[in-house]
C-alpha cells in the first residue's frame, strides 16, 4: 500500500520543476565552493577535507533545511489545492501510508540533493588534481548519516506544511530552523536539536572526526524524530476533521 | 421588429476568441434586451464562460466588439462601465480563512458601497444566520459558497447581472430560492440579468430570451416565447373504438393506442366529443399535449439538449 | 422607467464613486491577510536573526572594545541569509491569497490589473520597511546593550536605506514570479538561492558580487575590515551609493516589466 502511495505521489511531481532545483543547487553550491577553494588556496591546506568544507558548510546550515521545506511545502500545496485533500483522505490507504508517502516523496527529494552533492565533489575534487586519498569511506559515512537527518527535516517540515497550510511561511520557519541549529551546535547540541543533526552528521566545520558515539547518537535521534513525526501526523490525519479548503 | 440601442442591455457583433489554431467563441452576435433574464444556454466547453470573460474584459476578443449598457468596452472605460455589473464566473471566488463577512467587506469598499449593503444581501441569499456568520468561508460547503458569490455580485443592485451556473452546487430549495429570486429582479429593480447554464430545464424556468451557444457558435436566439412557439401541440385522444373514431375524424394518426388530432379549440374540442359520443364512441382519455423542450431545441439545433 | 434608465447610463458611463483610493486600497489589503499571521512569521525570522547577531557581538575581541562597526560589519552577513527569503515569503503570501482564493477574476472587474499590481508591490515593500525598521532601532539598542558605542543617526539612515533598497528588489522579483506564474514554489526557490548565492558571494571578489542581488547588503556597506595578524580592525569607508542606483534601477525595471505582464495576462 504504501508502494502504491508511493507511486502515486511521484505521478503528482511530473512535468514539475522540483526534480531539476534539487538537481541544480546543491550542484551550485559545490560549484561556489569549489570555486572559493580554488580562491583561497593560499590560506587552505589543499586536500579533500578542506574540498568537502567549502563545498557543504552554507549548505547544510541554512539552505538544505529551506530547501527541503520548499519541496514539502509543494508536497502539501497539490493537497490543499481545491478538494484535492477530501479526496485523498477517501482514497482506500491509511492515514500513516498518506504521510509515508509523503516522507518517501520528501526523502527522495533529499537524497537527490545528496547525490548531488557527491557527484559534484568527486568530480570537482578530481578535476581539481586534489592532493592526498580520497577519504571514501569518511565521505560515505558523512552523506549516509547528513542524508539521515535531512530525513528529520523532511518530516518536520511535512507536518509544519501540512498543518500551518501556506506555502512560503514554513519556507521561512525552515531557515529559522536551519539557522536554531546552528546556535544549537554553537551550543552544544548539535547532536540533540533536530534540524542541527544534519550539521553534526555532515561535520562541515571538520575540525574532528565524527566519535562512534556521535554516530549513534545522530542515527538513533534521527530515527526517533522521524517516527515521532510520523506517529503525530498520522494521529492528526485520523482524528480530526478534514477540512479540504482553508 | 428593429430594437432601439438604449433598449440593449448587451451586444457583440463578432465577437470571436481563438487561442492558437483554436477558437472557442467564432464570430457571436448577441443581443441581451434590458430587462429581461437572458438564459445562455450551451453544452459544457461551448464557450458561455469564455464569452462572459470578454464581456467584462478579463479575456481580450481576438476580433469582434462588445458593448455593455450602452458603452461600447474598452480597456479605458472598462472599470466604469463595470461598477453598474454584478458577476458571478465559474467556481466563486473567495477568501477562505475570513468569514463571509469580511469576504464581502473587501467588495463593499471596492466597489464604494453602504455597510448595509452587505447585511442586506446576507439576508437575501439566507447566509445572515449568526452560527454561519462566524464561520470562516473555507468550512462552507459549496452551495454556501455559491450563495456567497451570488451576494457578492447582487451588492449595490447593479443594473446588470452576469451569472455563470448560479444554482451550481445548491440544494432543491436553494435552487428554487435563486431561481425565483432572479426571475424577480427585473421586476423589483429593473436589473438585465445574463444567466449561462448547460440545463434547458433550468433556462425554461427562468428565461425570458435564450441564446444557444454550441462549438463556439450562436445558433439560435430569441425569446423563450418564440422558442416554445416552434414546438408543435395536438390532442391525444383514447376512445372506446379508436378504429371507429379514426374514420369519423378526419386527418387522425394512429399512435400506439392513442390518436392524434391537430390542437383545436374549447368549441372544437366539444364538438368533437359530442359527434364522437352520438356514433357511440365513448371518450375514454381527452389530453393535450406539446412538444417538449428537448425536441423543440433538438430541432432548431441538431444537438442534444443534455450536458 | 426612462427616470432609471437615465441612472443606469450615468452609473455605467460616470461610475459610482471612483475606482478605491491607494490609501484604502492599502488598507483592504491588510484585511486580506488577516489570520495569516504573515507579520509573525516576519518577527519570528528577525528575532532569530537578531538572537544571532547579539550572541557574536557578546563574544568582544577583547574587553574595552566599544566599536559599533562590529555590528555593521555582521549585519550584511546575516541580512544575505534571511532579509531575500523573508522578502520572498512576504511577498509570495501577499500574492498567493488572491491565487488560492481564485479571486483574480472578481477583484479585475472592480481594480484595475495595473492598480493592484501596484497595490500589492506597496504593501509588501511597507512590510518590509516596517521589518527594517525594527531591525534598525534593535541594532541600535544592541549597541548600548553589548556596550559598544552609540551608532550615530547618519549611518543607521544609511543602513536603513541600503537594506530597504535590498529588501524591495527581492519583494519585486518575488511578485513578478508569484503573479505571472500563479505559483509560489519559483518565489520561495528564488528566495532560497538568492539568501544562499548572496551570502557565499560575499567570500568573492566585489565584480561576482555585484552580480548578485543579495551580495549588496554588503556591497553596500559603510564598513569593511582589516585583519592584521590576530587584530581586526573596522574600517569606515564613504557610502557606495553608485550600487544603490543601479540596484533601483533593476526593481524599477524588473517591477515595470512584471506590471505590463500582469495587466495583458488573460483569465
Amino acid at each position: 500500500m504504501l508502494g502504491l502511495c508511493t507511486h502515486a505521489e511521484f505521478m503528482k511531481l511530473r512535468h514539475s520543476p522540483i526534480w531539476l532545483v534539487y538537481l541544480l543547487l546543491p550542484a551550485a553550491s559545490c560549484f561556489i565552493g569549489c570555486a572559493n577553494y580554488t580562491a583561497n588556496l593560499g590560506t587552505l591546506t589543499p586536500g579533500w577535507t578542506n574540498l568537502w568544507t567549502q563545498q557543504t558548510i552554507f549548505i547544510c546550515y541554512f539552505f538544505l533545511p529551506a530547501l527541503l521545506g520548499a519541496g514539502c511545502s509543494y508536497l502539501w500545496r497539490l493537497e490543499h489545492t481545491g478538494s484535492n485533500w477530501n479526496e485523498l483522505m477517501c482514497s482506500p490507504v491509511s492515514a500513516g501510508c498518506i504521510f509515508g508517502a509523503k516522507l518517501v516523496t520528501g526523502a527522495v527529494l533529499s537524497a537527490v540533493s545528496f547525490a548531488s552533492i557527491a557527484v559534484f565533489y568527486v568530480a570537482s575534487g578530481l578535476v581539481l588534481d586534489t592532493p592526498g586519498t580520497f577519504p571514501a569511506a569518511q565521505i560515505a559515512l558523512y552523506l549516509w548519516l547528513g542524508f539521515l537527518g535531512s530525513l528529520v527535516i523532511v518530516a518536520l517540515q511535512l507536518v509544519i506544511s501540512m498543518l500551518v497550510r501556506s506555502f512560503a511561511a514554513p519556507v521561512g520557519i525552515a531557515l529559522t530552523g536551519g539557522v536554531a541549529g546552528l546556535v544549537a551546535t554553537m551550543m552544544g547540541a548539535g547532536n540533540v536539536f533536530p534540524y542541527s543533526l544534519v550539521q553534526t552528521a555532515m561535520n562541515s566545520n571538520n575540525l574532528v572526526d565524527l566519535s562512534p558515539a556521535t554516530i549513534l547518537q545522530v542515527a538513533v535521534l534521527s530515527v526517533v524524530y522521524v517516527a515521532i513525526a510520523c506517529v503525530f501526523a498520522t494521529r492528526c490525519l485520523s482524528r480530526y476533521d478534514i477540512v479540504a479548503t482553508m | 421588429m428593429a430594437i432601439n440601442a438604449s433598449e440593449i442591455a448587451v451586444a457583440t457583433r463578432g465577437l470571436t476568441k481563438s487561442y492558437g489554431d483554436e477558437t472557442v467563441v467564432s464570430n457571436l452576435d448577441m443581443t441581451v434586451p434590458r430587462g429581461v433574464v437572458y438564459g445562455f444556454l450551451g453544452p459544457n466547453g461551448a464557450g458561455k464562460s469564455t464569452t462572459m470573460k470578454m464581456l467584462l474584459g478579463l479575456v481580450h476578443p481576438t476580433d469582434g466588439q462588445a458593448s455593455v449598457l450602452g458603452v461600447p468596452m474598452t480597456p479605458d472605460n472598462r472599470l466604469t462601465v463595470l461598477r453598474s455589473v454584478g458577476t458571478l464566473i465559474e467556481s466563486p471566488g473567495c477568501y477562505p480563512h475570513l468569514t463571509a463577512r469580511e469576504n464581502l467587506e473587501i467588495t463593499r469598499k471596492l466597489r464604494g458601497l453602504p455597510v448595509s449593503e452587505i447585511d442586506d444581501v446576507l439576508h437575501v441569499v439566507r447566509l445572515d444566520d449568526p452560527s454561519v456568520q462566524r464561520k470562516k468561508v473555507g468550512h462552507f460547503s459549496l452551495g454556501m459558497k455559491q450563495r456567497l458569490g451570488i451576494a457578492a455580485a447582487l451588492m449595490g443592485k447593479p443594473p446588470l447581472l452576469l451569472l455563470d451556473e448560479p444554482t451550481n452546487g445548491l440544494d432543491p430549495s436553494g435552487i428554487h430560492e435563486i431561481r425565483a429570486l432572479i426571475k424577480r429582479l427585473p421586476q423589483m429593480f429593473g436589473t438585465t440579468v445574463v444567466v449561462s447554464s448547460h440545463l434547458l430545464s433550468e433556462i425554461d424556468q427562468m428565461a425570458d430570451h435564450v441564446g444557444i451557444i454550441n462549438k463556439s457558435r450562436m445558433v439560435w436566439q430569441g425569446s423563450m416565447a418564440s422558442l416554445h412557439a416552434h414546438g408543435k401541440h395536438w390532442f391525444a385522444l383514447r376512445t372506446t373504438d379508436n378504429a371507429l373514431a379514426a374514420q369519423a375524424l378526419g386527418g387522425a394518426v394512429t399512435d400506439g393506442g392513442e390518436l392524434r388530432i391537430k390542437a383545436v379549440d374549447d368549441a372544437a374540442a366539444g364538438r368533437i366529443t359530442l359527434g364522437l359520443a352520438r356514433q357511440g364512441i365513448g371518450i375514454v382519455r381527452l389530453e393535450s399535449r406539446e412538444e417538449s423542450l428537448e425536441d423543440i431545441f433538438l430541432h432548431l439545433t441538431g444537438i442534444e439538449a443534455t450536458l | 422607467m426612462g427616470e432609471r434608465h437615465a441612472r443606469t447610463t450615468k452609473a455605467a458611463t460616470q461610475g459610482v464613486g471612483g475606482e478605491l483610493g491607494f490609501l484604502p486600497a492599502l488598507g483592504l489589503e491588510t484585511r486580506k491577510l488577516r489570520h495569516k499571521h504573515l507579520l509573525l512569521v516576519a518577527i519570528g525570522m528577525l528575532a532569530m536573526q537578531l538572537l544571532w547577531l547579539a550572541y557574536v557581538v557578546l563574544v568582544h575581541p577583547s574587553d574595552g572594545f566599544t566599536d559599533y562597526r562590529i555590528l555593521l560589519f555582521q549585519i550584511p552577513l546575516l541580512n544575505a541569509v534571511f532579509l531575500p527569503l523573508l522578502s520572498c515569503v512576504v511577498s509570495s503570501t501577499e500574492c498567493d491569497v488572491e491565487t488560492r482564493g481564485n479571486m483574480f477574476k472578481s477583484l479585475l472587474t472592480m481594480q484595475r490589473a495595473g492598480a493592484l499590481f501596484w497595490i500589492k508591490w506597496l504593501f509588501s515593500a511597507g512590510l518590509m520597511a516596517a521589518v527594517v525598521t525594527l531591525q534598525t532601532v534593535v541594532l541600535a539598542i544592541l549597541a548600548g546593550a553589548g556596550g559598544l558605542d552609540a551608532i550615530p543617526a547618519g549611518e543607521l539612515a544609511v543602513y536603513w536605506v541600503s537594506t530597504f533598497a535590498v529588501c524591495v528588489f527581492c519583494t519585486s522579483l518575488a511578485q513578478a514570479l508569484s503573479l505571472l506564474t500563479r505559483s509560489q514554489f519559483a518565489p520561495m526557490v528564488v528566495g532560497v538561492a538568492l539568501s544562499f548565492f548572496g551570502l557565499f558571494s560575499m567570500y568573492f571578489p566585489e565584480s561576482v558580487m555585484r552580480l548578485v542581488p543579495s551580495a549588496y547588503f554588503a556591497l553596500l556597506s559603510t564598513v569593511g575590515v582589516s585583519v592584521q595578524g590576530k587584530t581586526v580592525m573596522y574600517l569606515s569607508h564613504p557610502w557606495p551609493w553608485g550600487y544603490l542606483v543601479a540596484l533601483l534601477a533593476a526593481t524599477t525595471a524588473v517591477s515595470v516589466l512584471a506590471a505590463h505582464a500582469f495587466k495583458r495576462k488573460e483569465l
